[in-house]
């Protein structure tokens, strides 16, 4: 922990935690427990909505839905009085959020895919666009956090995945940062053992915390929407 | 909110529009290679909608990969919709298929859930969905259109008022009194299925508000005390029009109870969750005027066929190839793994250059199959093998493109079982093989293979303008003779690589610019300067004083790569393959310039790529494991890239190249070699003379 990993059992301690928080607050995370894995994944849907703003970063995003008028022979009449017009719509993004455990680097790992109404993947250049602004250039100089394509390891499918490799170091800074406030509650958390009582015992954490922390620095790069409210309640 | 007199006449529904994810795609793929076969049955599916969206998000209906399970696996606070796929075996019956059958069927099923009742039982019945596919699993392509079938009965809904907000409707404390019985309703009716209901009736009562299944309408409707308003769990978020799940409720309430209601409250029911805190106010309630249905024995008009993004009334494709194509996914994975190298090491690391780079392999052996693959590792897809033998038993172990069956009646061709075999290891690459025999100096045509050669030079002359880069991975030396001056005339970056028992070479060979002069430097500078221009570095003959003869006469060991130690072919190969990288990373690419004693102190920054140095030559001994990097200036009369040689073949061509292979000794004299030989005699004579002289 003091390195800014967690063990495979504290982590599937920490979902639980998340999860029960996450409904406390009444977001919507779910638990999904894998087969042959030992802590399972969490989980969480999200639509974005292109609004003006994002419509411009992605206007390349066009989906490619070829010409297919000739793909009816019939003529379907379907038309009356009592349906709208539906207007062009906003565009609408599906992201789907999961947060897995990383057996090599011991730490939780997100990965997500975020794709159009037909079902078809952003691509990976469209899912930077979709990075604000200001992680842009951030990211431009820190690699902490970068993206990249991988097969979820329990779904085995491709999703976009932050890279693990900085998490830890990310987590033992924030981790013992957070350590040196007083006010810290003092439950004896699991994963601390062999930690030396200087002053700077991160002498820890309510449980669920770890994941808050993590999540929270990262959910604004992918655009995953964190209620404040997950802070205020993990620091009373 | 402006309403106008007009939509408050007639009540009006915003229709869904379909959202799948990729996973659906994936386990459609699946089933239909696994399971359905030819067997395109309608198949039962499910999908569900939201009632909680925010503001602007069109009526969602989801379908994903849960869609096929066999008990509905529904998200927290999503309503179930029954759906029907309706896979078609080809693009033909996609399209042929008769879609007003098909609305049919699916709207008698409704009528009939509707009027006997089922549909108050059980009101999920009330939405529906159908799904006509196609899937095309060799593009990857996915043509689908959904129908969310909707029963055109009462004709009209007028509503008598204009819809206001539920929080206009209620207090906060009835808001709060509903609230309470609603997640007390939902719990107790989840059921054994864990399926939430998305239409219920709100008694409203002088004591408070009381939440009820459809089946007690009738007791409720009759009890003088209580107000009924039959609640949607609404997906639309307009001010002023409810979702699809509404129309067929109506039309249930106007078969069933429309006699004792004339005038029908609904209340759209939007539950939204933002910040942590929950929001029904913008919730709507509709009064709806209707005409009873009771009469009606046929099943009325049916709509509902999904318009596509230009709202037109036609199907929709996706094409997933980029995800679900294999062979897109394993060219994505190799250049993702490539930029991890990027991101993690080297943001100035030029891998689209690396990739186009085209690569010219002579010599499909040992070296030639271990070059291909480190290129491949780089991301390379152009590669091109030149051999001309046959795959032997004893190949394979060293060969690693190979395997047993490739030396079996007799071998294949070595250079298109190279490429066929890098085709099979990553289907991305552009591979190609050509069996074809290298002509060499001084081994004599005879009158009847002239003609074969000549087309032999003009197939490898045209391979040569198609590449970028050439490696020489030959088994003799004076095969390279010919690839070198090709190479030196058209200005391209040729590696070189050659083996001994423990020893080997790997030297990049200076490039000249076509149609400049050969730039041996100025004379006698060679010693003071150790900094070479990679224009003035030299190739592979160029330290040699004989021209390239028959070799395979006399061959000394140490010149037959088939008995090197084995490993050396994959260290060779790999230094090659590293070298040319270096080379096109570093800003003048074939005139890197390199130091011919590489000591650090030598080293300037005008050497370095970013990959570091690009030295000219490696050699490398095992015996020792240490390698060398010496580097050495172009030599005026070499036999192969020396200006005389490359303005004569241009100028005479094949002409010129006939009297190189037949007559032993052109070169040499072309050069001024032999001369050099008879200066160096001389030289020897005066030297020893002058040595007895001394004695």
């Amino acid at each position: 922990m003091v390195d800014g990993t967690i063990s495979a059992s504290v982590f599937a301690d920490e979902l639980h935690a998340f999860v029960e928080l996450s409904a406390t607050l009444k977001d919507t995370w779910q638990l999904a427990m894998a087969n042959d894995s030992k802590c399972g994944y969490i989980s969480k849907r999200q639509l974005l909505k292109l609004d003006q703003h994002l419509a411009d970063v992605s206007s390349g995003m066009v989906e490619s839905s070829l010409e297919v008028d000739e793909l009816t022979e019939q003529e379907v009449e379907d038309e009356e009085s009592n349906t709208i017009q539906v207007k062009p719509q906003t565009r609408v993004i599906s992201c789907e959020y999961h947060v897995v455990y990383s057996d090599s680097y011991s730490v939780p790992v997100l990965y997500f895919n975020m794709y159009h109404d037909s079902g078809k993947l952003l691509t990976l250049d469209e899912i930077w666009s979709l990075v604000p602004q200001i992680y842009q250039s951030r990211l431009s100089q820190e690699r902490w956090t970068f993206l990249t394509q991988q097969e979820h390891p329990i779904l085995g499918r491709p999703y976009f995945q932050l890279h693990p490799c900085h998490t830890a170091s990310l987590m033992k800074h924030s981790v013992l940062s957070r350590a040196t406030k007083p006010e810290i509650s003092t439950d004896t958390a699991q994963g601390l053992a062999g930690v030396s009582a200087t002053s700077h015992t991160p002498s820890m954490r309510r449980k669920g915390s770890y994941l808050v922390q993590w999540l929270s620095s990262v959910a604004p790069v992918v655009r995953l929407g964190m209620s404040l409210e997950y802070g205020l309640i993990g620091n009373n | 909110m402006a309403t106008s007199a007009c939509s408050t006449a007639n009540l009006q529904f915003a229709p869904f529009s379909s959202a799948l994810d990729a996973g659906f795609w994936h386990k459609l793929s699946e089933n239909k290679l696994d399971v359905y076969g030819l067997d395109d049955k309608p198949r039962k599916i499910h999908g569900f909608y939201f009632n909680g969206d925010a503001v602007g998000i069109p009526c969602r209906l989801n379908v994903d990969y849960t869609a096929f399970n066999e008990i509905p696996q529904i998200p927290p606070n999503y309503f179930l919709s029954h759906g029907i796929l309706q896979n078609k075996n080809t693009i033909d019956a996609f399209k042929s298929c008769d879609k007003k059958e098909l609305l049919n069927d699916i709207a008698h099923e409704l009528w009939l859930d509707i009027t006997s009742g089922k549909a108050i039982d059980d009101p999920t019945l009330l939405s529906k969905f159908l799904m006509l596919t196609y899937a095309d699993l060799k593009k990857y392509h996915y043509y689908y259109w959904f129908t969310f079938p909707a029963l055109c009965a009462p004709e009209t809904f007028p509503l008598t008022k204009k819809p206001i907000r539920f929080s206009e409707r209620f207090t906060e404390e009835q808001t709060n009194a509903f609230l309470a019985a609603y997640t007390q309703f939902q719990e107790s009716t989840r059921g054994q299925r864990g399926v939430k209901t998305g239409y219920f009736i709100l008694q409203e009562t002088q004591t408070g508000l009381q939440v009820a299944n459809l089946k007690d309408a009738d007791r409720l409707l009759s009890d003088p005390q209580g107000k009924v308003l039959f609640c949607v769990c609404d997906p639309s978020t307009l001010a002023e029009h409810p979702g699809w799940p509404v129309r067929n409720l109506l039309t249930l309430i106007a078969y069933h109870w429309a006699d004792k209601l004339p005038e029908v409250e609904i209340v759209s029911f939007r539950d939204r969750i933002s910040q942590g805190s929950r929001d029904i106010s913008h919730s709507l309630v509709f009064t709806v005027q209707l005409q009873s249905l009771s009469n009606l024995t046929e099943c009325p008009k049916c709509v509902g066929w999904e318009k596509n993004a230009k709202g037109k009334l036609v199907p929709r494709m996706v094409d997933l190839s980029a995800t679900m194509d294999p062979v897109k996914l394993s060219e994505s994975s190799v250049d993702l793994n490539l930029k991890l190298m990027r991101w993690r090491l080297l943001p100035e690391l030029d891998l689209e250059k690396i990739t186009r780079t085209r690569c010219l392999l002579l010599g499909a052996g040992t070296l030639g199959c271990n070059v291909a693959r480190s290129l491949l590792g780089w991301g390379v897809r152009k590669i091109t093998f030149v051999d001309n033998s046959r795959i032997s038993y004893s190949n394979p172990v060293r060969q690693s493109l190979f395997v047993f069956e490739d030396c079996l009646h007799g071998g294949k061709a070595k250079a298109e079982a190279a490429a066929e075999s890098l085709r099979r290891i990553f289907p991305g690459v552009d591979a190609q093989g050509h069996s074809l025999t290298i002509p060499m100096p001084g081994h004599p045509l005879s009158e009847s293979s002239i003609e074969q050669t000549r087309k032999d030079v003009a197939v490898l002359e045209e391979l040569v303008d198609q590449h970028d880069v050439i490696f020489l991975l030959m088994d003799t030396r004076e095969s390279r003779w010919l690839p070198t001056l090709l190479g030196a005339a058209k200005g391209k970056i040729v590696l070189n690589a050659a083996l001994g028992f423990d020893t080997f070479l790997v030297v990049r060979h200076g490039v000249k610019m076509p149609g400049e002069p050969m730039d041996t430097g100025p004379p006698g500078e060679a010693k003071l300067s150790s900094n070479v221009h990679g224009s003035q570095l030299g190739c592979y003959f160029c330290n040699d004083v004989v021209a390239p003869g028959d070799s395979t006469r006399d061959r000394t060991l140490d010149q037959q790569c088939t008995v090197s130690r084995p490993g050396m072919s994959m260290i060779t190969a790999a230094l090659a393959v590293e070298l040319l990288v270096s080379i096109l990373q570093h800003p003048e690419e074939g005139g890197a310039p390199a130091d011919t004693s590489a000591r650090d102190e030598h080293i300037t920054k005008d050497m370095m790529s970013i990959l570091g140095l690009v030295p000219h030559q490696i050699r490398g001994f095992l015996s020792r494991y240490y390698n060398l990097l010496p580097a050495s200036r172009a030599f005026e009369k070499c036999t192969a890239c020396s200006s005389i040689v490359i303005e004569h073949y241009r100028k005479e061509g094949f002409g010129f190249l006939l009297s190189a292979f037949n007559q032993p000794s052109y070169l040499e004299d072309l050069t001024g070699l032999t001369q050099l030989h008879q200066e160096t005699l001389d030289s020897e004579v005066w030297a020893i003379s002058d040595d007895d002289e001394s004695m």
